[in-house]
Order: structure tokens, then sequence, then C-alpha cells
């Protein structure tokens, strides 16, 4: 019998997708962006990113659609929330998913230096 | 609603760290780590002190910074697909990054890494010498 992989999130995402978090991966994360330990940013801020982004992007050159949630925009600082997902599906404990890859906060948008258009939700493109 | 401060970095302080930024490297042992899954670079601090946040210092590069301006290290989006494409002559260190049996010999392996810590203190120092604003908000 398959070993159970432990989640530190699941949840459906505006495009109807089940989105998870694996536990070891998230782990490995908070390492790097100890903003993911933070209860107020994780799961709350990344749960809102996926379920009501303010756009998402293809990423470059590879498989992952981020999505983007505007936190704050002050004196033309911005800061988002980023959550870069699988755009291909995978079984995870007898289950079809898409796997979040990473999240951060960011003060920038690095897809949209090479050109990707990012998708608002209601349908704006630019 | 969430809580926002904004800060204004230290220009000085930060141009100082990159100066010595090997020394520094060395004694807070830092480590070069590459994401297969992310295509992320990562040199910095094996763990990110709590008050981290990302800074965005030109097209490639961003800073680990604390709000107190310490460098906790470099981050790298799209790595391979961007990166090292335009700095070709680093590719053989994505190779070791990616744990590929190398060719080279382990000298040439320490010379390569050494190669990319050089390339990105010195892209880190000429961004934030020609940067005017230093606001940022956490």
């Amino acid at each position: 019998m398959p070993e159970t992989v432990a989640i530190a999130l699941r949840c459906q995402n505006f495009q109807k997708r089940i989105v998870v978090f694996r536990k070891d991966s998230y782990d490995e994360h908070c390492l790097r962006h100890p903003e993911l330990e933070d209860p107020t940013f994780f799961p709350p801020k990344v749960l809102q990113a996926l379920k009501t982004p303010t756009f998402w992007v293809k990423a470059y050159k590879n498989d992952s659609i981020c999505y983007y949630l505007e936190l704050f925009a002050i004196n033309g600082i911005m800061k988002y929330v980023k959550v870069v997902v699988s755009n291909k599906s995978q079984t995870i404990n007898g289950e079809r998913v898409y796997r979040i890859k990473t999240s951060f906060k960011t003060d920038h948008v690095q897809e949209q230096k090479y050109g990707n258009k990012l998708h608002y939700l209601g349908g704006t493109t630019l | 609603m969430t809580k926002v401060n904004q800060i204004t970095l230290d220009k000085d302080k930060l141009l100082k760290q990159i100066e010595s930024l090997v020394a520094i490297a060395k004694k807070d042992k830092w480590s070069l780590d590459y994401d297969t899954d992310t295509d992320e670079m990562t040199f910095g601090k094996k763990t990110m002190p709590r008050d981290t946040f990302l800074f965005n210092v030109n097209d490639e590069l961003n800073l680990f910074l604390s709000p107190d301006s310490t460098i906790n290290g470099i981050f790298i989006e799209y790595f391979a697909v961007n990166f090292i494409e335009h700095n070709k002559e680093l590719e053989p260190v994505l190779q070791i990054l990616e744990e590929e049996t190398p060719t080279e010999t382990p000298k040439m392996v320490a010379h390569a890494k050494k190669a990319l810590e050089q390339e990105l203190l010195a892209d880190a120092f000429k961004s934030l010498f020609n940067r005017d604003n230093f606001v940022t908000a956490v």
C-alpha cells in the first residue's frame, strides 16, 4: 500500500483545480521564504491567491502557472503573494491534483519581463 | 487589513556589504542551491532569518534583506532559462548545481562556482550603485 503523502495545504482554486502543497516541499521552502511560517501569510494569503488571484501568468519556458495576489500598493511600491503551481496534474494520495512548487512574497512580476501576458480575473488580459 | 511598514534601505550599508560579500558569505556559511523544480537559484544563508524579505535589484537579481539592510542572500528566478542564457560561460556551474556528473576536475568545479559568485556580486553592486530609490515596504 503506497505511503500517504503529508499535505500542508489543499484547496480548490478558481479554475476548479485541486491544488496541494506537499508538507516536505513546504518545509523546504520555509527555509528560503520565512513568510511561509507566518500564520497571517500561510495559509490565508496563499489560499486567497489561489481562489481569487489579482492575476495569473504562465511561467517562463516551463510548465507552471504563477498566481499573483496584490497585497498592497503604496507610493509606487507593490507587494504580491506569488504561488507557483505545476500545470500538469499528478496523483497524490489517490487524488488527481496540481502541485504547488513554491510560494513567497515578492515586489515585482518576473514573468512580465519576458512579455508573458497577465490574465486578470474577469477576463482582462494585458 | 495588511499592516504595511515603509522603510528606506541604507544604500551605503548595502554597497559595503556587497563589496565584502565573499567574506560575509564565508563567515555566515552561505550555500549555493539550485532548485530544478522551480528553476530558482539561491546563494545565501541556509535558513533565512524571520524578518527576511525579497528586494528586486534588476531584471534578474533579487536580494534577501532584513529591514536593517542586512543582506542575507541572493535569489534568481528562471536561473537556467534566463540568467545562464545571458551568461553562457557559467553553464558548467548549472551542470554542477543540477548534480549531473561533471566532466570537469574538482579544481575546475570550484573555479566555476567562484566565477558565479563573482558574476552575482558584480551584477548586484552595479545595479545597487546605479539605483536611486531604496524605499520599500514590508
